[in-house]
């Protein structure tokens, strides 16, 4: 479903931040990503999630070459992807209500059912009593929630979160995780980048690492035999 | 339900200022526009004629006898009030002559040594059927020197005038239009940049330009409106003042003389404002598109 080839990056004119990244993720896979601090996690999240295009190498996402993507077309890849940014990246003059809502109601779904859904989801991530909130006064944990809420709420095919635990308490963190697992068994393929072993322990979903630029991956994520079949076609 | 507004617009600088710049904008235009308006109907009512009048002289002619000119005055008036389109016809009486030349010869004017013209005025009814050539030609048959003066040369001068005032006025609308234009133009792509972090966000959840463009619109176009709507209204408000102290100056009389502004000219300045509006709106779209073009 996704699959990065000898990708690079690099912001602007600076060095080159990823090389030769090529890693596959299979639909409804769970893999965590770690690597230390400034090692290119949330840039190689950047390139997933479409903010940015690689300097070189072949994306594909959902089966579509990223190349040949007009422009025109990216909204609705992007509508399948949830993202929860590092830095949660709410928007201040909305509601902790209306954020959650905005995937939805940018999609066109009816008043009704965002209503529904939104209060629903905002119960389970414990911030009923926050509905009418503005981001800045809740708190770090709360506003990861908020966060998460929002990146689930579409029930996208790709989940990508950047330590989407960070913020909150061991219990709490392993109460959001099941929120991905809620989702992955429901098809959602989830990518989690974090710096927390014991998230990775507890749940023990296979890790990709990534050091200075290069990644390393387990065989979820090889796609080897995919690439190797590849290799002797050409 | 009110709708949610995705981006905090409201509360920027630059569209704060918008209801009070298009409001100035469309003050002008409606003043710009009832006045090419009013000199439209000024042309039109001299173009019609209707304060129009035709002057023949007949200058006395060398060797005429005074009962030879008198008979081709009494054919003249003949063939004058024969033409179509002329109402009624007047010899002016010698009396009369005296008085209208006294400014340029005196007061003390005597017909006996001075060969007096015969002037006859006749009230155009309906200039189009009006033949003036074909005039011409009959009374210079009864008299070579007859000079048919219909004002038209005036007449043209001012028409030509008043077509200058009206493209001026046009120019000031097609110029207040423009820098409105300008101003919305601007004032969108600094909301763009005041908001680049909001809308980047907004694109990586899948919003599409046209969400974004949406949200600017509906903006500019409020404001647009409420600032155009109290031009307007002030604009008429300054009309209505000059109309009334035009009519004090030319004395009730003259009123119905006046051209006015008809009901589908009123209408018409009623609907500059949501124009306005509408022209705001479309601005801020474009804009707003082709900005977000060039982003990823
Ligand atoms: N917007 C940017 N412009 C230029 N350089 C950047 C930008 N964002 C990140 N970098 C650089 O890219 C490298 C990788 O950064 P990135 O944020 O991907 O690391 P990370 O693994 O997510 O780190 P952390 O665990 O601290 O979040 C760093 O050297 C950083 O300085
Ligand atoms: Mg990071």
């Amino acid at each position: 479903m996704i699959r990065f080839e000898n990708v690079g990056m690099r912001y602007g004119a600076g060095p080159e931040i990823l090389r030769d990244i090529t890693f596959t993720l299979a639909p409804g896979s769970f893999h965590f990503l770690t690597g230390p601090s400034g090692a290119g996690k949330s840039s190689l999240l950047r390139l997933l999630y479409l903010a940015y295009r690689p300097s070189r190498g072949l994306i594909h996402i959902f089966d579509k070459d990223l190349a040949t993507t007009p422009r025109e077309k990216l909204p609705i890849l992007r509508r399948k992807i949830g993202v929860v940014f590092q830095d949660f990246r709410l928007l201040d003059h909305l509601s902790a209500f209306d954020n959650v809502a905005l995937p939805l109601r940018i999609s066109g779904v009816s008043e009704k059912q965002v209503q529904k859904y939104v209060s629903e989801l905002l119960d389970w991530v414990g911030l009923t009593h926050h509905i009418n909130a503005k981001p800045r006064t809740l708190s770090g944990g709360q506003k990861q929630r908020v966060a998460i809420a929002r990146a689930i709420i579409s029930r996208p095919k790709l989940l990508l979160a950047d330590e989407p635990t960070g913020n909150v308490d061991d219990e709490m963190g392993v109460r959001l995780m099941y929120l991905f697992q809620e989702l992955n068994k429901h098809g959602t393929t989830v990518l989690i980048a974090t710096h927390s072993q014991h998230l990775i322990d507890h749940f023990g979903h296979p890790v990709m690492h990534i050091e200075d630029g290069t990644l390393e991956v387990p065989a979820s994520a090889s796609g080897l035999k995919r690439y190797q079949s590849m290799e002797e076609s050409v | 339900m009110a709708r949610t507004d995705h981006l905090p617009l409201s509360t920027d600088p630059s569209t704060k200022l918008m209801p009070w710049l298009v409001g100035f904008l469309v003050f002008i235009a409606v003043l710009a526009t009832s006045g090419s308006m009013l000199l439209t109907g000024l042309a039109d009512m001299w173009d019609k004629g209707l304060s129009g009048s035709v002057t023949i002289q007949i200058p006395p002619l060398e060797g005429d006898s005074e009962v030879e000119t008198t008979a081709k005055t009494e054919n003249i008036l003949e063939a004058v009030q024969k033409t179509q389109g002329l109402g009624e016809v007047r010899l002016l009486p010698n009396t009369e002559i005296i008085e209208l030349l006294s400014p340029w010869l005196g007061e003390n004017i005597n017909p006996e040594n001075l060969p007096l013209p015969k002037l006859i005025e006749a009230e155009i009814d309906n200039l189009e059927a009006v033949d003036f050539e074909e005039l011409n030609r009959r009374l210079r048959a009864i008299s070579p020197g007859a000079i048919v003066d219909s004002h038209d040369v005036w007449r043209d001068h001012m028409i030509g005038l008043l077509n200058i005032l009206r493209l001026v006025g046009l120019s000031v609308v097609a110029l207040v239009t423009l820098s409105g234009v300008i101003m919305v133009v601007f004032a969108t792509r600094g909301g763009l940049v005041a908001h680049n972090e909001v809308i980047e966000v907004l694109h990586l959840i899948g919003a599409r330009d046209s969400f974004i463009a949406r949200q600017f619109q509906s903006h500019v176009f409020w404001a647009a409106l409420k600032g155009a709507v109290i031009g307007a209204i002030l604009s008429f408000g300054v009309i209505w003042g000059l109309a009334e102290m035009a009519n004090n100056l030319t004395g009730d009389s003259n009123l119905s003389t006046l051209p006015g502004l008809d009901t589908t000219q009123l209408v018409i300045l009623g609907f500059i404002a949501p124009i306005a509006s509408f022209i705001a709106m479309y601005a801020a779209r474009r804009t707003v598109l082709t900005t977000l073009q060039k982003i990823m």
